[in-house]
């Protein structure tokens, strides 16, 4: 009897506890929607749609039909008509087109260029292609044997041995940086306030850019030796930087700097420490991890969630690191995702500072 | 000369008024005891003071730089004595010549060059509010404002920092000070009783209560 009554004590002070603390009710009853309601509803691997090229060697009428059926497909989507092979290239620098069709006299003469950077998406794409141009073959072709149909020609760009290690070097990365860089940044920043140092601080002459700029600090340094880090697992998996060596690390230290101002943002908005920490696993590192590209393709996503994912720093950087470093672009051709990696990092920046100004005040 | 005043400082938490009407002054050179019960609103009136909360009403001014010290231990753990000081002297601009020789004198005064270089997590608790206070007089304030310093340290420790407290009164430093032992009103030149957010008496501790036991009882009836 005295047994249930303690039991029964403790559980009406846990459920209290539970429904008095909002991060609590945060982590218990919204993170489970999220996770299983929208990510159920957008992850998938399943190709939804794919944008390619199309490129007519003889500009025959066979090549017409093969883009007609091509494009009558509900999975496929023309968007680029090139004319000579030398676009495929450009063609490919828009992250928009994940394979270049050319078709040529003979139904032999038919090329598939597949974007292999994700091997999966790469062999999905290719397998797709490959079905309507081999349909598209027996009912032109005049032999009704179908294993004497000429097949495509395949040809995988960038990562042309199909290597699996391209896919997630970059999202390890990013989720290196955002435990380093956001988490440990913004858990260090709230432990002053924990402390109580803060109430001194604020005594003192010390303004809010004076805090952000000697809490960052060591972690820019840090950021060098991650740069050095990201190198040498480069090598290690046989991954060549195909683009600008300095651009591409511009790009890392630029996420590094983006993950800093989310972690400063966090902390400035939070007062305890375990609301930092997990505030920080909710907002940034769950959503980055499963949205941006690193484990489920955002091409595969519906479209609206695809735009909020392509919004995400994780998604920006990712993007990058492959335009760069996988693609060899240039920062004219890869700068979208550059212009929104430092337009983000600027915001939280500067929205940081406001929030620090208004509390140090 | 009076350094810092408040003149009718209101402060509310909902429907809670943790500070009604208080007005009361410092002058320089002198200690202000602040006393009171647990809840009277000691620490709100100090941190209003120190402008770390803002009042709903009333006015108030201090003069000159303010030294703080908190009533739960503030400074950083991991670093040792000597970086805390060089850090926080840092922070109030001092030069670094300036900031050495004053860190030398307060670890002097407080018998803690010996531990300059160990770690404040691995100080016993009287050695830390020692430090604290040496933080908190280290830019030279002209407001000396601390918030029941002495709060759990033993009786050595509470002399040495009552002590320290008297020095730097001398030299013209306006102490505020709260607490809650009655015994450590007979240091302060002036006190002032609060209840339930009131200043309900203020004067020297003589004319206040004449005995220790007059006092106590005085403040037993709002505990």
């Amino acid at each position: 009897m005295r047994t249930r009554k303690v039991i029964r004590s403790i559980a009406v002070k846990e459920f209290r506890h539970i429904l008095r603390d909002p991060v609590s009710c945060l982590l218990l009853f919204l993170m489970p929607v999220i996770i299983l309601v929208i990510f159920g509803y957008a992850l998938s691997f399943e190709l939804n749609h794919v944008n390619i090229a199309v490129l007519s060697r003889d500009r025959s009428v066979s090549s017409e039909k093969l883009f007609l059926r091509l494009d009558a497909n509900p999975k496929i989507r023309i968007v680029k008509r090139l004319y000579n092979m030398q676009d495929i290239e450009e063609a490919f620098a828009s992250r928009n087109i994940r394979a270049v069709v050319v078709a040529g006299e003979g139904l032999g003469e038919t090329e598939v260029f597949v974007d292999a950077m994700i091997p999966m998406l790469a062999m999905s794409t290719e397998n797709l292609l490959g079905e309507v141009i081999l349909r598209n073959a027996a009912e032109t072709h005049p032999s009704p044997n179908v294993q004497e149909l000429p097949e495509p020609r395949i040809r995988y760009l960038y990562n042309p041995a199909l290597k699996k290690e391209y896919m997630p070097v970059p999202g390890l990365i990013m989720m290196v940086f955002l435990l380093v860089y956001s988490i440990m940044l913004g858990v260090s920043v709230n432990r002053e306030k924990v402390q109580g140092c803060i109430r001194l601080l604020r005594l003192t002459p010390m303004r809010a850019s004076d805090l952000m700029a000697g809490k960052t600090a060591p972690y820019f340094l840090i950021a060098f030796f991650h740069l050095g880090m990201i190198f040498l697992v480069c090598r290690l998996f046989g991954i060549e930087i195909l683009g600008n060596r300095m651009l591409f690390f511009g790009i890392c230290f630029l996420f590094a700097v983006c993950c800093m101002s989310l972690g400063l943002l966090i902390s400035a908005c939070f007062d305890r420490q375990l609301d930092v920490l997990i505030l920080c696993w909710i907002i940034l590192f769950i959503p980055n991890v499963f949205m941006s590209g690193f484990v489920f393709p955002v091409s595969t996503m519906p479209p609206a969630i695809g735009a909020v994912a392509r919004s995400m720093p994780g998604t920006a950087f990712i993007d990058a690191f492959r335009d760069v470093a996988y693609k060899g672009n240039s920062l004219s051709v890869a700068f979208r995702p550059i212009l929104i990696l430092a337009g983000e990092t600027l915001g939280f920046t500067l929205l940081s500072y406001v929030i620090f100004s208004i509390r140090l005040r | 000369m009076t350094i810092a005043r408040t003149h009718n400082i209101t402060k509310k938490f909902g429907t809670l008024t943790a500070v009604n009407e208080v007005s009361i002054h410092l002058e320089t050179g002198e200690i202000l005891g602040l006393l009171g019960a647990n809840g009277a609103g000691k620490t709100t009136l100090i941190k209003i003071l120190c402008g770390l909360i803002k009042p709903n009403s009333g006015t108030f001014f201090v003069q000159g730089r303010i030294g703080y010290m908190c009533q739960t231990f503030s400074l950083v753990e991991e670093l040792t004595v000597h970086e805390n000081t060089r850090f926080y002297s840092a922070l109030y601009g001092m030069a670094k010549s300036h900031a050495e020789q004053a860190e030398r004198a307060l670890l002097e005064e407080l018998h803690l060059l010996n531990y300059r270089d160990r770690q404040v997590r691995h100080l016993p608790l009287g050695w830390r509010q020692a430090l604290s206070f040496a933080i908190a007089t280290i830019h030279k304030p002209a407001v000396l404002i601390l918030d029941e310093p002495t709060s759990g340290l033993d009786a050595l420790s509470r002399r040495r920092i009552w002590r320290m407290m008297q020095r730097r009164a001398a030299e013209g430093t306006g102490i505020l000070v709260s607490t809650h032992y009655l015994d450590e009103a007979y240091y302060c030149n002036r006190i002032a009783i609060m209840q339930e957010g009131r200043v309900t008496e203020a004067g020297k501790p003589e004319a206040i209560a004449r005995t220790a036991a007059e006092l106590s009882e005085h403040l037993g009836k709002h505990a």
